[in-house]
């Protein structure tokens, strides 16, 4: 996954530094991370407009590293939080987590 | 690009896309600042210039546009590029609050180096355009009123008094400048020269034409001997003026005229400008001229043009003749924006025939331009301008005060002190003249103060009149002053009360009034088109009549 994302950075946004690359897949990692904790929070609240506003920061996100399994996960929650469907929010949340442990 | 570097404000509260842009945008021209919080950026943003500002719409605390309104506050243009998720946004409504401003654009968050180098360079390139333009505006602005003094400096006073002859004039750009012209030059105490003039087209082109031949004007007056001057030879020389100096690039339509007051003697020559228009002013009628036509081209059209003395018109004239002369902007004034068909000239000469008969010569020109605005006449296509010429009666210095006044201490001194003198000549009373100094030295000081606050130029004037009436003494005071603004008001409930209330205190503001009420118990005020007219009526004492005693 790193190699994809530091092709990306490179190819895509220009960022050839690999010392910046690393900075930013760590961010990445972590916002990912976080985003992920923070959804699981709101789930448990049923706090939708907290759950589609995390869906669509992290959405954001994943576009802009070029990561479009995270993105279409992310998407998945932002749409379930405007439906108010609180299972197909915690059906992509778990899929957002799994792939957490894939960006180690 | 040159090698300047720009600055980027970008604000996103996920650090990972502020890291993202800043690397992105490293190695280009741009210096980024980034801000994680609306309130930062807006502090950054006051702290610097900046060029250009990305941001994403959907935040915690203050969103997007909430922020886009907090820096219009400041900027109303500087561009500001959104970042969304758009393809997966895609409403219109989004779309539309985007775009509600002129100055935003949008840039999709999974964008390219390439691609957000490209918007910037394209929002930045354009701002600074506009930048570049607004700036241009400015100095062309200022240059523009720098024109408009110069050329106003250049003109003869609005209206100018001898002992002989008076005459006024409204001259109104289209613009801020204009292609028309008046010359006045006195050759004696009896005579003198006029010369009105429209340069074809308007704007800057024919403003700087009209201020080369104002000079050369001058000095044509000033190399020949004033019983020389002839209106067929001095439209030769203007003519010559404009085919070999200016090459011919304008042409002007042109009356010159040679007034002599002590013969009532006129003779002018015509070149394409509308003819001078004569009435009678005991009753307003109108008369002809120059029934046989005769004229020439306007000078500048034709470099083999000859101006031929036998086509001067010579008029012997009465001493009630009004001379009215206008360009012809006149007749292309509109009711609107795409009247083409402009005013009608029968109706312009009975609404001059009208002003003629029952207005002071001075206000003719005002009254005139007030009354084509009244019936609807308000949208001027071109430049402008009326002038208004009349002999004065011989003696009319022992009955009337007549003085034009410069903007200045001096000048309104010795105005005041004359006034005062005519007064106790004309009245015998000592007490009518003390009334009549303080109460226009203190009238006259408040309009140049306050009237005349922004309008001071070089050749502006005050005219003053001051005749005897049987109760005391009638001031008359003609200025063009801003409009005056009225003081607050009692509160009523009554509206005739109300109405009356605001007439009187815009009639009394600025000027000194309340002062001035205790020496005139009458004012009246009219406003012409630009021209305020003052009135006051100065009484005798009861008990002490002045006119009884003389």
């Amino acid at each position: 996954m790193r190699e994809f994302f530091r092709a990306h950075l490179t190819e895509t946004l220009g960022i050839d530094d690999p010392e910046l690359q690393e900075e930013l897949i760590g961010e990445y990692k972590r916002t990912f991370d976080d985003s992920v904790m923070q959804m699981k929070n709101a789930v448990a609240a049923a706090d939708f407009e907290r759950l589609r506003r995390l869906g669509h920061a992290l959405k954001g996100c994943a576009l802009n590293i070029g990561h479009p399994a995270g993105r279409e996960c992310a998407l998945g929650v932002e749409m379930g939080a405007r439906n108010s469907d609180l299972d197909a929010c915690r059906s992509e949340i778990d899929k957002l987590a799994e792939m957490a442990q894939q960006l180690e | 690009m040159s090698d300047r570097r720009y600055n980027v404000l970008v604000l996103d509260d996920e650090k990972f896309i502020l890291l993202t842009v800043a690397a992105c945008l490293k190695t280009g021209p741009y210096q980024v600042t980034t801000a994680d919080r609306a309130e930062d950026a807006l502090n950054a943003f006051k702290q610097k210039r900046f060029d250009a500002i990305l941001s994403d719409i959907m935040m915690d605390s203050v969103d997007g546009f909430r922020f886009r309104d907090m820096i219009r506050n400041y900027n109303k243009r500087i561009p500001i590029i959104f970042l969304t998720s758009l393809m997966d946004d895609i409403d219109n409504s989004l779309i539309n609050r985007i775009m509600k401003d002129n100055y935003s654009y949008y840039l999709n968050k999974n964008f390219t180096r390439t691609s957000l180098l490209e918007k910037l360079d394209q929002v930045v390139k354009t701002y600074q355009a506009q930048n570049e333009i607004s700036q241009l505006e400015k100095k062309i602005e200022s240059d523009l009123e720098l024109a408009t003094q110069v050329q106003t400096a250049m003109l003869p006073p609005w209206v100018h008094f001898t002992d002989t002859y008076l005459f006024s004039f409204v001259y109104r750009p289209l613009f801020k400048i204009s292609g028309d012209l008046f010359e006045w030059i006195p050759i004696s105490p009896t005579s003198c020269l006029c010369v009105f003039g429209d340069i074809s087209g308007h704007g800057i082109h024919s403003a700087l034409a009209m201020t080369a031949v104002l000079s050369i004007l001058k000095q044509l007056t000033a190399i020949q001997e004033p019983g020389t001057l002839q209106p067929d030879r001095i439209l030769r020389e203007l003519n010559d003026f404009f085919c070999e100096k200016l090459n011919m690039c304008s042409y002007m339509t042109c009356l010159v005229g040679i007034w002599d007051f002590a013969g009532n003697k006129l003779i002018y020559h015509n070149a394409g400008h509308p003819d001078l228009l004569c009435f009678h002013a005991s009753n307003g009628e109108a008369f002809d001229p120059n029934p046989r036509r005769r004229g020439s081209l306007p000078v500048g059209m034709l470099r083999d043009a000859d101006y031929l003395e036998s086509n001067n018109v010579e008029l012997k004239f009465t001493d009630d003749t009004v001379f009215l002369s206008h360009s012809d902007g006149l007749w292309d004034i509109g009711t609107h924006p795409n009247d083409s068909s402009g005013v009608d000239v029968k109706t312009f000469q009975q609404l001059a025939s009208a002003a003629v008969r029952d207005n002071f010569i001075v206000e003719i020109p005002f009254r005139l331009a007030g009354a084509l605005e009244q019936i609807g006449y308000d949208t001027p296509m071109d430049d402008y301008s009326l002038f208004v010429l009349k002999k004065l009666p011989k003696g009319i210095g022992d009955s009337l005060f007549l003085r034009q006044v410069p903007l200045d201490a001096a000048a309104i001194d010795r105005a005041t002190a004359d006034a005062a003198a005519f007064v106790e000549k004309i009245t015998g009373s000592e007490e009518l003249s003390g009334k009549t100094e303080i109460l226009l030295s203190e009238f006259l000081v408040n309009i140049v103060k306050h009237g005349l606050e922004h309008y001071k130029k070089a050749t502006d004037m005050i005219a003053v009149m001051i005749k005897s009436v049987d109760e005391g003494i009638l001031i008359t005071v003609l200025d063009r002053g801003k409009f005056w603004e009225h003081s607050e008001l009692d509160t009523t409930e009554d509206l005739d009360q109300l109405l009356t209330e605001l007439s009187r205190s815009k009639a009394e503001s600025g000027r000194g009034i309340p002062l001035i009420r205790t020496l005139s118990p009458k004012i009246s005020r009219r406003h012409l088109c630009g021209l305020n007219e003052t009135t006051f009526t100065v009484l005798y004492e009861e008990e002490n009549s002045g006119r009884e005693e003389k």
